[in-house]
């Protein structure tokens, strides 16, 4: 046995370096569009263009290099965050639906994580070198992939999972007041969105909400995202409450003037809302659920403190208040 | 036979309109609907104040109206710009309007929330042609080929610059942009059926009186001279109405494209070019094609399906059969 | 014959982007019902000085006169009614019928909202029937021959009801059949409605036949006028056209018979 001290040292270095290419850890995954991207994880150095929400909400703003303009200009949380904490701003790539590729390729990221909107945009990416994955949530389901799927990337999957029990410990409030209503008594609800006769339908996070809080919806049987129909078919739905998605150009008061609506439960008793300007494809989609099943039976959520509790959730998840994120909400 | 065919045109607006008032996601039985038309018009049975009659009277009434006036405006713009640029070809956006109206909304909708949409679509589009009146004035005489050249230019500019305007509007906001570019009629309301009543009225009706001319104007610039006409004013004065009615009309619904090429175009190769009949008979055909395509449009399936895409299929098949059997007489060339 | 109509004095005319003068102080006129023939090789200025009568070009100098009077002041549609302008047969834009071509030339009387009424539908038809063409009337003129299009344009012109007739070479496109009929035509109805005629040609054994006065045009100058008999003859083609010709007499007519080099 010719075990000298070299060759010892020899045998060490091969097996050290086995152990940390191992340590370097790769996560394979398939994204909206049926691509394959493996991307070693933690990544340190991403481009966000749609799930920024999750940035203060995973607690990983070192490890992003860059937001879509969409950051700065629609969510309030992400402006007030930065508002008050300059030195997290992260530069601005473009907004979410035409992406600056230039500014992209000069932050050098090693993943950017976008939405399926324009595959076009996720190719031409592509062909750059640049690792990208393109989302898009059909489901309350897909949306907790999607945040375990960030948990995973960032290296923080403990905290991902811990923000899907903050979501569900909302979700669960909600069902335990609903879980009683037998079919016949739940009411319905639609969803309208940038026109009003523009329906949220069978797919997507909308459609599963409503179910959640215990609430029929009538476009639901339309197997699509969204579609237009005639104001005749709204009238037949008949909808109890109407809420109307927080970005819309128009409010209630339109609905409310429009004479050809006014045969409809929703707007003969005044059960027209425009919910929050917030994401739902982040956590807060808990607390708007809160909001829309208060609208939708409100005997049952009498006695919830909606702004208490939803300070409570953004506390723990954003590390941020509610009051002072709706000083930066803007119309 | 001739005589047949016009009456057929005429009435089908009327009749198709009529139709059109049973039909619709609602569902309600014929009875019920011929109720509600007579207690309003002669006031014969008493009808309560009911969801029915709401839909009947101020959903799909307003909407039916619309559609027809938005078709004859958009099939008379057309049939004047053949007319005027000697080409079965042309459709009443080729001098910049939808452009233009694009670009008004997508200020509106990015910037200037507080005014309305279909104010500043409007602006916008007048705007758009009256620029590509002007460079091509720059060349001397308004000519054929300058004119659709400007138009072609303006159309461009603003197109990009609605890019632009996309590109820098919050992200929301543009979806605004998006939906009121492709024309639609389920927002339409009796607002919007006195605006277009009146707008489209004082366009086509001068459009109207003035028909025989676009015969004269067809020989060319030289000739029509030579016979006393003042081409450059009369052009002018059709190239007005057909711009405001068409502005009014994509004000109001949004981009609705086919209509106004195919319709007068295949009206002519049915009646002839003579445009005291051909000019008329756009207005009726116009109208009776659209509140058939949106009719389709909101009764094929359970919802609104956009009415672009039914004008353009439905369009191509019958201008492909009526080419077929046509030939020079269709063409004269 | 009679009195003076037309009277051109001193005509100038230039493109405006183009420096030199097309017409260069064209002189001439013409007597009340008679047919005058603007005789000249191609590029002379023959049509302009059609387009400056009907008033589709504005001549730079010079003077018009109708009955005396100048008409310079008139507007377009006081010029159709003096002036009727038939162009060389063309292809048209849409297939109108004869009927409707025929009566586009109603225009000066109809105004600008109006439609055709039942006077320029009669007119109309009697032009039709003037021209023999009755039988054309729902034909579509892109159907016909060149030379039923170019009568159908005459008549045209005879449903305008304006005193002087301009015709554009009448027969450049036609056979030498239909050459003789148009102008036998345009003699004719000369004659039976009192029309001054103005036309062009560039066979001067055409204008020999078929007009009471020749006007002889060559790079924009008037170089002769006066009776075909009078003016046309072996010296004037040569000078014009660069052609030797001989003169034969055939039944009191004069022709001129080019001359080859054998």
């Amino acid at each position: 046995m010719v075990f000298g001290i070299k060759h010892s040292l020899l045998i060490l270095l091969v097996i050290l370096s086995i152990v940390k290419a191992s340590f370097a850890l790769t996560y394979t995954l398939t994204d909206k569009l049926g691509r394959s991207v493996s991307v070693e994880i933690p990544v340190k150095r991403a481009v966000v263009v749609i799930t920024y929400e999750l940035i203060p909400a995973l607690r990983v703003w070192d490890q992003v290099v860059g937001v879509s303009m969409w950051a700065e200009k629609s969510c309030d949380l992400y402006r007030a965050i930065v508002s008050e904490n300059p030195s997290l701003r992260k530069p601005l790539v473009g907004a979410g639906s035409n992406l600056n590729i230039e500014a992209i390729l000069k932050l050098a990221p090693d993943i950017v994580i976008t939405w399926s909107y324009d595959p076009e945009n996720v190719r031409f990416l592509e062909k750059r070198g640049i690792k990208t994955i393109a989302i898009y949530p059909d489901s309350l389901t897909e949306l907790y992939q999607v945040i375990r799927m960030h948990g995973r990337l960032f290296g923080k999957p403990n905290r991902a999972q811990e923000l899907i029990r903050e979501m569900e410990g909302i979700f669960d409030l909600i069902e335990k007041r609903v879980s009683g209503i037998p079919d016949k008594m739940k009411r319905k609800a639609i969803h309208i969105g940038g026109k009003p006769n523009r329906v949220s339908c069978g797919i997507g996070v909308t459609d599963d909400i409503i179910n959640l809080i215990g609430g029929i919806n009538p476009a639901g049987k339309i197997k699509k995202r969204y579609a237009d129909v005639p104001i005749e078919m709204i009238v037949r739905w008949n909808p109890d409450v109407i809420f109307i998605w927080g970005s819309a150009g128009y409010d209630t008061s339109w609905i409310y003037k429009n004479s050809q609506w006014r045969f409809i439960d929703a707007v003969k008793n005044r059960k027209v809302f425009k919910l929050p300007r917030w994401s739902t494809w982040s956590p807060r989609l808990a607390p708007i659920s809160l909001y829309m099943a208060e609208k939708l039976y409100p005997e049952r959520f009498k006695d919830i403190e909606f702004e208490s509790l939803t300070d409570r959730f953004y506390k723990k998840l954003f590390g941020i208040s509610y009051h002072k994120v709706k000083e930066y909400e803007r119309f | 036979m001739k005589d047949f065919k016009i009456l057929i045109m005429v009435l089908s607006p009327f009749l198709f309109g009529f139709i059109a008032l049973f039909l619709g996601a609602y569902g309600i039985n014929a009875k019920d609907v011929i109720k509600i038309l007579l207690n309003e018009t002669l006031h014969v049975f008493h009808i309560e104040d009911t969801p029915q009659k709401a839909i009947v009277l101020d959903i799909r009434l307003p909407r039916i109206i619309l559609a027809g006036l938005v078709g004859a405006a958009l099939s008379g713009s057309g049939v004047t710009l053949q007319g005027i640029f000697r080409n079965p070809l042309i459709d009443p956006f080729i001098l910049g309007i939808s452009a233009g109206a694009a670009f008004g909304c997508a200020i509106c909708v990015g910037f200037l929330n507080f005014i309305p949409i279909q104010l500043m679509a409007f602006i916008f589009s007048l705007l758009a042609v009256i620029i590509s009146y002007n460079i091509a004035k720059g060349q001397g005489e308004v000519s054929r080929l300058p004119l659709i050249l400007s138009g072609v230019i303006v159309s461009a500019f603003f197109t990009a610059l609605v890019s632009i305007i996309k590109f820098l509007v919050d992200p929301h906001r543009l979806q605004a942009i998006v939906f009121w570019l492709m024309g639609s009629f389920s927002l339409s309301d009796w607002d919007s059926v006195k605006i277009a009543g009146v707008g489209i009225g004082l366009s086509l009706i001068p459009i109207f009186f003035m028909r025989w001319r676009l015969n004269v104007l067809s020989l060319g610039y030289e000739e029509a001279k030579a016979l006393g006409i003042n081409v450059k004013l009369e052009r002018l004065l059709f190239i007005g109405f057909s711009t405001l009615a068409v502005s009014v009309a994509t004000s109001l619904t949004g981009i609705i494209g086919w209509v106004g090429l195919m319709v007068p175009h295949l009206v002519r190769m049915i009646i002839g070019p003579d445009h005291r009949i051909l000019v008329p008979l756009s207005f009726f055909a116009g109208g009776s094609f659209m509140i058939a395509a949106d009719t389709i449009s909101r009764t094929l399936t359970s919802f609104d399906i956009p009415v672009g895409i039914i004008t353009s299929i439905s369009g191509a098949p019958f201008f492909i059969y009526l080419l077929k059997r046509g030939g020079k007489e269709v063409w004269g060339r | 014959m009679g009195k003076i109509v037309l009277r051109v004095k001193e005509l100038y005319f230039r493109h405006r982007n183009n420096g030199s003068d097309i017409l260069k102080g064209i002189s001439f006129f013409v007597s009340s019902e008679s047919i005058t023939t603007i005789l000249g090789p191609n590029g002379s200025g023959k049509t302009t000085i059609f387009k400056c009568l009907a008033g589709i070009w504005k001549y730079s100098k010079g003077c018009i006169e109708v009955h005396d009077k100048p008409i310079e002041r008139l507007d377009l549609r006081e010029r159709s009614r003096l002036f009727s302008l038939v162009p060389q047969e063309h292809e048209p834009a849409f297939p109108y019928t004869v009927f409707e071509v025929v009566l586009m030339g109603r225009a000066p009387f109809i105004g600008l909202f109006s439609s055709p009424k039942k006077r320029d539908i009669e007119t109309a038809n009697e032009a039709l029937r003037l021209l023999s063409i009755e039988h054309l009337r729902d034909a579509l003129y892109t159907n016909i021959s060149g030379g039923e299009r170019q009568l159908t344009l005459i008549a045209r012109a005879i449903a305008q009801e304006a005193p002087i007739m301009l015709l554009d070479e009448p027969t450049s496109h036609l056979d030498l059949k239909n050459q003789i009929a148009v102008l036998k035509k345009i003699r004719k109805i000369a004659k039976e409605r009192n029309i001054t005629v103005l036309m062009t040609l560039h066979d001067p054994n055409l204008s020999n036949l078929f007009s009471d006065k020749v006007v002889v045009i060559d790079s924009g100058r008037k170089i002769a006028e006066g009776r075909p008999f009078d003016i046309l003859n072996e010296e004037l083609i040569k000078k014009v056209y660069d052609l030797d010709v001989r003169m034969l007499s055939l039944n009191g007519k004069r022709f001129l018979a080019p001359i080859l080099d054998s």
